[in-house]
């Protein structure tokens, strides 16, 4: 008898080739038999009309705090993601001393925005080294976790306060090399970096110190148990992009690696500057090495409240000078001064198309909850007003701390972004799952990827959609035995609604330990998830109790 | 003596879900490379510049754009200073 047969279904099984009628058999955690089954099985799925696919592989994620007080990674499970790999950006949370413990939240709090309070109420600091962290996110652990350690720990580990101030001497490297297979040989995936990222008092992480000589150093050990690199090179500036595309195709080359870069994201105002930097990486996987970007699907939403000066204000002088200049007492007196108003309004009325499309995204007073959500075109019809006018109210309503939102403002570009992520060498990911907590929601990508481009605008097929982030995703990063659906692999399984796949809207949840907040998105369309298989996450019943998710360690040395 | 320019500036999305500043510099061969700047940085360039609007920070020099992402970067490190 088999344990699992999910029925009737399509399925796509992340190869790329067409969607076939099929059921999926499982037993014993593994696929047993994709055809027409007959058996009983102790649990079935009827799939009728909907897909049937590998789950999904999210291989740019920060849930490294998380998964400590949230084995499922809500909501990335129930989005259909099976696999998550967090450490990136050169930030883990092991190897780590005790004494660093501080010093590394202000990183994450820096970065990915996770409060100070999450980790004290939410986080029992019972680890050091690399496999006492996997020990402890093991407990409970409903999705698969794949990690990165992160070099700015390996540095921080071996020179301690140096590791902000200087690059290592051969001692320290020998040190890191050996920490590094430490870490390798415990389960990390591979090793993470960052050329650009900034801790708490925007000063460069402990990563950003080294230099080639180190990196080569632990290329060399990655190229011993053939594990990955990540790197976040400067992905605003072309040169170098470039630049950093050409040093990780020397570490693949020399040592045998695969190598990913992120983030890369497009727009017609630097679609020029992305086709130099995706000729380059096509240039180099010519001569044999392998880079590969990261382009995530979402595009880019902007944030902003009247309390802190956004630069979307920068064009109209008079409304920037009164944010940037003053106290908060005096930017009410400001906008309240209605003998003002009529200026500032006359000055912001050539921008009227952006403020309309805003949307109000949160508030504290409950009268204007039934608001959020809305653009400012509908409430200013309900008020009786413009759009302008009843933002300017909205924010005195609630003291300045009215949250707008400015959605599609980056990366937004539909041909270009489409072409970037069917092509063959981009890989689709730099969700940054589980970071930017409190500004915007880092989940959804995928059904947005298979509801936006696949559904709406047709611009990928559901197969190669599919086979980008299952497939292929487990290949570069040397996955084994999932992102497919095959006879013999992990029964890690998504079955959803092709005609109605998506992210949901995007809200504001309390279900950070220590009363924090965050930006999430729930899944449309999502009818199952199973992981190891077992049903990990059903829209009916939602999470299931059953922790079968597993640290999947890279290609063995 | 040449040296780099402030050419162009727009305002952009940056990947972390804010505003920021642009800036194209142009380099005394020709080249160009952009700097982004968050709302701090850009607020001490367009006080440095004596720039109403950004359009009034193109031709001031490129050791502007310089001093006011240190004046962003380094707000910290007086609050540090012994």
């Amino acid at each position: 008898m088999y344990d699992l047969v999910i029925k009737n279904g399509s399925v796509v099984d992340g190869t790329g080739l067409p969607a076939f009628r099929a059921d999926v058999a499982v037993k014993a955690g593994r696929i047993a038999k994709i055809g027409r089954i007959e058996d009983a099985a102790h649990r079935t799925i009827d799939a009728s009309g909907k897909m049937v696919a590998p789950g999904f592989i999210d291989p740019h994620t920060h849930f490294d705090a998380q998964l400590l007080w949230d084995g499922a990674a809500k909501p990335a499970l129930a989005h259909g993601i099976t696999t998550i790999v967090p450490g990136n950006c050169s930030l883990s949370l092991a190897p780590l001393k005790e004494k660093h413990r501080m010093k590394l939240v202000g990183m994450f709090n820096q970065i990915e925005e996770m409060p100070y309070k999450a980790f004290a109420e939410g986080v029992e600091w019972n680890w050091q080294t690399f496999d006492e962290y996997l020990a402890r996110i093991q407990q409970g652990l409903a999705i698969n976790v794949a990690p990165l350690v992160g070099h700015s720990l390996l540095r921080l580990w071996v020179m301690e306060e140096a590791s902000m101030q200087r690059t290592a001497t051969p001692a320290e490297l020998q040190q890191m090399q050996d920490l590094l297979r430490q870490c390798l040989r415990a389960g990390a995936i591979g090793l993470s970096t960052s050329f650009v990222d900034m801790d708490e008092t925007l000063q460069p992480v402990p990563s950003r110190y080294a230099d080639m000589d180190e990196l080569r150093a632990l290329a060399s050990v990655l190229g011993e148990f053939g594990r990955i690199l990540q790197v976040v090179p400067e992905f605003y500036d072309a040169d170098l992009n470039i630049a950093r595309v050409d040093q990780l195709a020397e570490l693949s080359l020399a040592y045998g690696i695969p190598t990913t870069f992120s983030p890369l994201f497009v727009n017609a105002d630097n679609a020029a500057a992305v086709a130099r930097v995706m000729a380059r990486v096509d240039a180099q996987f010519a001569r044999g090495a392998r880079v590969w970007p990261q382009v995530q699907t979402r595009p880019i939403d902007i944030s902003f409240s009247f309390a802190v000066p956004s630069l979307l204000f920068i064009r109209l002088p008079s409304w920037y000078r009164i944010m940037r200049l003053g106290s908060h007492d005096e930017i009410v007196a400001a906008f309240s001064d209605l003998a003002r108003r009529p200026a500032l309004l006359a000055e912001a009325e050539p921008m009227q198309g952006l403020w309309s499309q805003l949307i109000l995204r949160q508030v504290n007073t409950p009268a204007n909850q039934p608001l959020v959500g809305k653009t400012l075109a509908e409430i200013a019809e309900m008020r009786g007003t413009t759009a302008l006018e009843a933002m300017i109210e909205l924010s005195l309503e609630e003291d300045l701390d009215a949250h707008f939102l400015a959605t599609d403002m980056g990366h937004n570009d539909d041909p270009a972004v489409s072409a970037l992520l069917a092509h063959p060498r981009v890989h689709i990911g730099a969700s940054d799952g589980g970071a930017h907590i409190l500004s915007f929601s880092t989940y959804g990508d995928t059904g947005y990827l298979l509801g936006h481009f696949v559904r709406e605008t047709r611009a990928m097929g559901l197969e190669a959609a599919v086979k980008k982030i299952t497939a292929d995703t487990a290949a570069i990063w040397g996955i084994q035995e999932r992102g497919q659906l095959q006879p013999g692999y992990v029964a890690d399984i998504a079955v959803f609604d092709a005609a109605t796949i998506d992210r949901g809207p995007e809200y504001y949840v309390q279900d950070v330990p220590g009363d924090g907040s965050r930006y999430v998105r729930d899944v449309v369309g999502m009818h199952s998830v199973i992981v190891g298989g077992e049903i990990a996450w059903s829209q009916q019943a939602g999470y299931a109790a059953a922790a079968c998710g597993q640290i999947l360690p890279g290609p063995a040395a | 003596m040449q040296e780099a320019v402030i050419d162009a500036v727009r305002i952009a999305a940056a990947h972390e879900g804010v505003a920021e500043m642009v800036i194209t510099l142009r380099h005394t061969n020709g080249g160009c490379s952009e700097v982004a700047l968050d709302h701090l940085a850009s607020d001490a360039l367009m006080q440095s510049c004596a720039a109403a609007r950004p359009e009034d920070l193109c031709g001031h020099s490129w050791s502007k754009v310089r001093e006011a992402l240190g004046a962003s970067w380094n707000r910290f490190q007086e609050l540090a200073a012994p």
